[in-house]
């Protein structure tokens, strides 16, 4: 049975092998707009909202690096927190220290020359103790 | 298109037709969804291109990459099925218990193969792992059925987690979060949250190629891209590709089991008396859905998707907001019957080993195993084997 199937299969192999050539030949227009990588669209306007994982607070320098990304995808990206920036834990005032590594924040910000400047950080979400 | 997609391309038509006529005895594998109107077929095979495209560095590859298109992992028997490609996971768990992915590394998924330009320019075979870090391998999974996966209502999943075993079972699953808190359910650690993140994010962490959903090349172990070495303006693929290749995934039918005779409906008994079925769900009910062959269907996913404890044995890395390195999310045995290796990293080399290496919450029903009478064995085997 097996050598049957498997002889089936080679006879199939080279039909289908036959046919791919073919395939590619014939359709390679097709095929070659489907490879082809999309034109470039511009870049969408930045949201000003972001929810992300905190991963360090530089309380000196006045920055917060989060985690971001898309499935195994990521990136950090660095927000300024400056002392009109409202930090919001439970619900309550808090301080940039407050936060912690791992503790799931909401970020409303601002795109400034000086790079993303945090209006406001909610945390959202924190990890099971 | 290169000679590379052109070859890639017929090798992947050739595995089709071949597995389609069944000489791996696997009548549904590779096959769209029934139930599909005719315009979500037309999407499939639209999608099918993409998957079994390859990318070369003129078309997006790179600079780092796993693989150069979906189907030189996802391949065997047939395109979106597993494969022997093992990919490699870093990640740092701090004593607070943050677990750092090292995404200002490159993490968490560090790419085993770089472009001729990247070599040229940094001398390197494959993106560097920060030292210190935990390792961990995952094989290719085979894909078959995800768009029901990706269907199951989210409060299905929480109403099966019982974080503090509050049933006294010796079971308790937790959910795993993505970074922005959602529940996750894709991935050996279930980080992913959507099947859609699940695909886009592939095109970028496997083939370094830029997506709508990602546009930044990243660094290559936290350094950047030296100048010149992958000039393609983002994204390397457009939504338009990335929708096709989406509803291919998503509309890809789960590998059909195996009708069961006597014995292996015996075996089927087994798997429940012994408490497998406790996390390996042998069904999940999907919910709504735009797509009606997805929609309130039941169909056999032996998963709850939920994180369990797996013993210390098994342990790697931490991944996402709550895994640990010993917990790993309940993979689903549909089309185990296809599979050559076992276990998130490969180490099993067929299924009763992979029953045997089951430790923490599953050692309560891999004793249960080693205590069966032989052909009680046999039987649960059989069953699986049929899955």
């Amino acid at each position: 049975m097996q050598g049957a199937c498997m002889s089936r299969g080679v006879t199939l192999s080279a039909l289908a092998l036959t046919l791919a050539l073919l395939s590619v030949l014939a359709c390679g227009g097709a095929r070659r707009e489907a490879s082809v990588p999309g034109p470039a669209t511009p870049t969408s306007p930045t949201s000003n909202v972001l929810t992300a994982t905190c991963r360090s607070m530089n309380v000196g320098a006045g920055t917060m690096d989060v985690i971001t990304g898309l499935s195994f995808a990521l990136r950090v990206i660095t927000f300024r927190v400056d002392e009109s920036t409202e930090v919001v834990i439970r619900g309550e005032r808090a301080e940039l220290v407050d936060l912690g590594p791992g503790r799931v924040v909401r970020i409303q910000y601002r795109r400034t020359p000086q790079g993303n400047l945090a209006d406001r950080i909610e945390e959202v979400w924190t990890p099971p103790k | 298109m290169s000679r590379l997609a052109e070859t890639a391309g017929a090798a992947a038509l050739l595995a089709g037709l071949v597995g389609t006529m069944g000489c791996y005895g696997t009548p549904a594998a590779g096959n769209p969804l029934d139930g599909l109107t005719g315009d979500q077929r037309d999407r499939f095979k639209q999608g099918r291109v993409v998957f079994n495209q390859a990318f070369t560095p003129k078309t997006g590859l790179g600079p780092l990459f796993n693989g150069t298109g979906c189907a030189s992992c996802h391949k065997e028997p047939v395109p979106g099925g597993d494969g022997s490609f093992t990919q490699l996971n870093a990640s740092v768990l701090h004593p607070n218990g943050f677990c750092d992915p090292l995404a200002d590394r490159g993490g968490p998924v560090f790419q085993l193969s770089v472009t001729p330009a990247l070599k040229a320019a940094l001398g390197i075979d494959a993106e560097p792992i920060p030292p210190g870090a935990a390792r961990g391998k995952r094989t290719t999974p085979d894909i078959f059925g995800f768009g029901l996966l990706d269907a199951v209502p989210e409060s299905t999943i929480l109403a099966f987690a019982d974080p503090n075993d509050a049933d006294r079972d010796g079971i308790s699953g937790r959910v795993n979060r993505f970074f922005d808190g959602r529940v996750g359910r894709f991935g050996r650690k279930a980080l992913t949250p959507t099947l859609a993140e699940f695909t886009e994010g592939a095109f970028h962490f496997e083939q370094g190629v830029t997506v709508p959903n990602f546009l930044s090349e990243g660094t290559v172990g936290g350094r950047p891209i030296p100048p010149g070495v992958d000039p393609l303006p983002e994204p390397e693929v457009s939504a338009e590709l990335v929708g096709h290749t989406d509803a291919y995934v998503r509309t890809l039918a789960p590998a059909k089991p195996k009708d069961l005779d006597g014995t292996a409906k015996r075996g089927q008994q087994i798997f429940s008396k012994i408490g497998c079925a406790k996390c390996h769900v042998p069904n999940l009910r999907t919910g709504d859905h735009p797509i009606q062959a997805l929609a309130n269907r039941e169909f056999p996913a032996y998963t709850d998707l939920l994180l369990h404890d797996m013993g210390p044995e098994l342990a790697d890395i931490c991944q996402g907001l709550v895994a640990t390195p010993s917990e790993f999310r309940t993979e689903p045995l549909m089309a185990l019957r296809l599979a050559r290796r076992y276990l998130h990293d490969g180490r099993a080399s067929s299924i009763e080993q992979a029953v045997q290496l089951h430790g923490g919450e599953g050692a309560r029903s891999r004793d249960a195993f080693r205590a069966l009478s032989g052909s009680d064995r046999k039987a649960l085997l059989k069953f699986l084997s049929a899955l």
